[in-house]
């Protein structure tokens, strides 16, 4: 009960925000969505999947890129674009994965810091004119649709807030389901649960997938959102803060990332005296976390039974 | 109408050797376990009991030898195939998924059997309600069964090692299997919890074929019409309990050669 008050608490106030909040304090909003959404997708494949990938701005970036490329230069209509920038990698994510599935955490680690090493490279080195090198590409305006200026700000906060929205739910159906509890239980005890007949290597392409899917989502809104992308934005360091939102927030647990991604990216606008020194507060805070609350601020809630079924008590 | 009783052999074991560099865990081993048999392996520590398991369960690939189960050669196969094929096993070292529920860890043997697809999980949709309906209440009455429904809410790993035991079990027969691996299934328990384990395993012996694994000899001795003894990785003995009782062999490998006690009434 008071989850569900909290939660309608939440949403009428996201929903009501644009009406209080001025244009730099509604980019913040929907920039917060936005690397939420990244860090949702980042905890699919390190907190359920159990997958140190330490290169996940790649397919942020690539959802970025690929809509920003569709749009500028071949003047693609929004819904395109974005089809493309949301289905491309995940086919990459797929591509990448499945040799490197059987790798240790900490093997898997390099290897994709390596590709995010590549990604920021091919972005910077601008090949067939295509990515407009270390700058980026600005301008990326699609053309409205029905009257609808997809480049609006207010249009932009609550397109991020419905998809953040739903995100949410659809994982919290996900993790209450057979495939979700199967990535608990991979997490937990590999063997043990192969053991059950669950094929590990099969679930985390499935959720490498997914993932990418909303990375690229996350990208393409970022697009919109600022109307520009370039390579630092998709770099190992911003890979490496995601990686640091999940941990920091409780791997696998959705309150626990969204709270790290809060955390990271609000709280420094909040109190603007302290944003030039974010990165060593949060430095120390991650350090005392780590000591103090090894499985993240909002820990994953195990102990999951049906009501119904088994009586009220715990 | 005078037929004899088909004697169905559901798993048969070939030659099988599995070294660690020069160590020989498994050495040469053959045997054949039938359909409804409660199979015992019994031996001293480090004779290869957990490691001809680990074979067979898939955990690790012999080197040479074949293992049949129902007809078809599953040796090098995946655990998650050869789990899904319908032999499930508990481990020596409890490997539960600590951090989460009893019902959570009992739940995980559904797998299998789920009709969801990614779809209905994602939305809830479709077969989702009957699917979970139907997989939570097998977990109730398995626990039920087991004598632990009143700890389906607790994190398995606050239970004591007898009930964590039992979950294990309780974990491996949700997916109804065919053959079910027991290794050292009442390691940890008091005298009445083994004496209910056993009733247990009996019961679970009605429809499933067991192999297991014990130390504790009267329990091995009660519940099994057949034994097989392992010493250094091969086969030192096998036959019926009292058979196995009386070898001279066996009682050489389990106590040295002078003392001849090794089961007996007050032993
Ligand atoms: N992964 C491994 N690597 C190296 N040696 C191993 C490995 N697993 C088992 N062994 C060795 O193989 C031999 C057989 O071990 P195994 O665990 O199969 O014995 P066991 O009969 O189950 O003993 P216990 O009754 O103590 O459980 C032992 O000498 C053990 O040290
Ligand atoms: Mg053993």
């Amino acid at each position: 009960m008071k989850r569900k008050l909290l939660i309608a608490v939440l949403l009428v106030f996201c929903t009501i925000y644009p009406i209080f909040a001025n244009s730099a304090w509604l980019t913040i909003g929907a920039t917060f969505f936005i690397f939420s959404l990244v860090a949702l997708s980042q905890d699919i494949v390190l907190g359920r999947a159990g997958v140190y990938d330490m290169g996940h701005a790649i397919y942020f970036g690539m959802g970025g890129y690929i809509f920003a490329i569709l749009v500028t230069k071949l003047g693609m209509n929004f819904f395109a674009a974005a089809f493309a920038a949301v289905f491309l990698p995940a086919l990459l994510a797929l591509a990448v994965v499945t040799p490197v599935i059987h790798l240790r955490g900490d093997y898997f680690l390099v290897v994709s810091i390596g590709l995010n090493f590549i990604f920021t490279q091919i972005l910077n080195n601008n090949p067939f004119r295509l990515t407009g090198g270390p700058n980026g590409i600005f301008g990326i305006f699609p053309a409205p649709f029905m009257g609808i200026n997809f480049s609006s700000s207010v249009f932009i906060y609550y397109f991020a807030f419905i998809v953040i929205t739903l995100t949410i739910a659809i994982m919290n159906n996900f993790d209450n389901s057979r495939y979700g509890r199967a990535f608990y239980f991979i997490y937990q005890d590999d063997l043990a649960a192969a053991s059950m007949g669950i094929n590990a290597s099969y679930l985390k392409q499935i959720g490498f997938m997914m993932s990418a899917v909303l990375a690229g989502f996350a990208g393409v809104l970022y697009a919109l959102e600022y109307s520009a992308v370039s390579p630092e934005t998709f770099s190992v360091d911003q890979s490496i803060t995601f990686f640091a939102i999940v941990i920091v927030g409780g791997q696998g647990s959705l309150p626990g990332v969204l709270l790290g991604t809060f955390a990271m990216f609000v709280l420094p606008e909040l109190f603007r005296g302290f944003a030039d020194v974010r990165y060593l507060i949060f430095g120390i805070a991650m350090v005392a976390m780590m000591v103090m609350r090894p499985r993240g601020l909002m820990p994953t809630k195990y102990g999951f039974y049906p009501k119904k079924l088994f009586g009220g008590d715990t | 109408m005078n037929n004899p009783p088909v004697n169905n052999i559901i798993l048969s074991v070939r030659n099988l050797t599995k070294s660690f560099y020069a160590l020989k865990a498994v050495d040469n081993v053959s045997f054949d376990l039938s359909e409804g048999e409660i199979l015992g392996i019994i031996g001293p520590n480090g004779s290869g009991k957990t490691t001809l398991f680990n074979c067979i369960s898939g955990v690790i690939k012999a080197e040479t030898g074949q293992i049949i189960f129902e007809g078809n050669d599953i040796s090098g196969k995946s655990m998650d195939i050869i789990a899904k094929m319908g032999i499930r096993r508990t481990f020596q070292t409890i490997r539960l998924f600590r951090d989460m529920s009893v019902a959570e860890n009992i739940y995980s043997g559904f797998y299998t059997k789920s009709n969801q697809n990614l779809f209905h999980a994602l939305t809830h949709s479709g077969l989702y309600g009957t699917d979970e309906k139907l997989a939570w209440e097998s977990v109730k009455k398995l626990a039920q069964f087991f004598l632990i429904d009143g700890y389906l809410t607790y994190k398995a790993d606050d239970l004591a090692y007898g009930l964590q035991r039992k979950v294990e079990i309780a974990r491996a027969m949700l997916s109804e299997p065919k053959l079910l691996i027991l290794d050292e299934p009442a390691a940890g328990m008091n005298d009445s919890e083994k004496t209910e384990l056993s009733e247990m395993i009996r019961v679970i012996a009605k429809n499933t074929t067991v192999l297991m694994i014990e130390h504790d000899l009267d329990m091995v001795m009660d519940l099994c019409k057949r034994i097989i003894v392992l010493n250094h990785g091969m086969i030192l003995a096998e036959g019926l309990p009292e058979e196995i009782q009386n070898n001279k062999e066996v009682i050489t490998a389990y106590m040295g050669p002078d003392d001849y006690r090794i089961y007996g009434p007050g032993a």
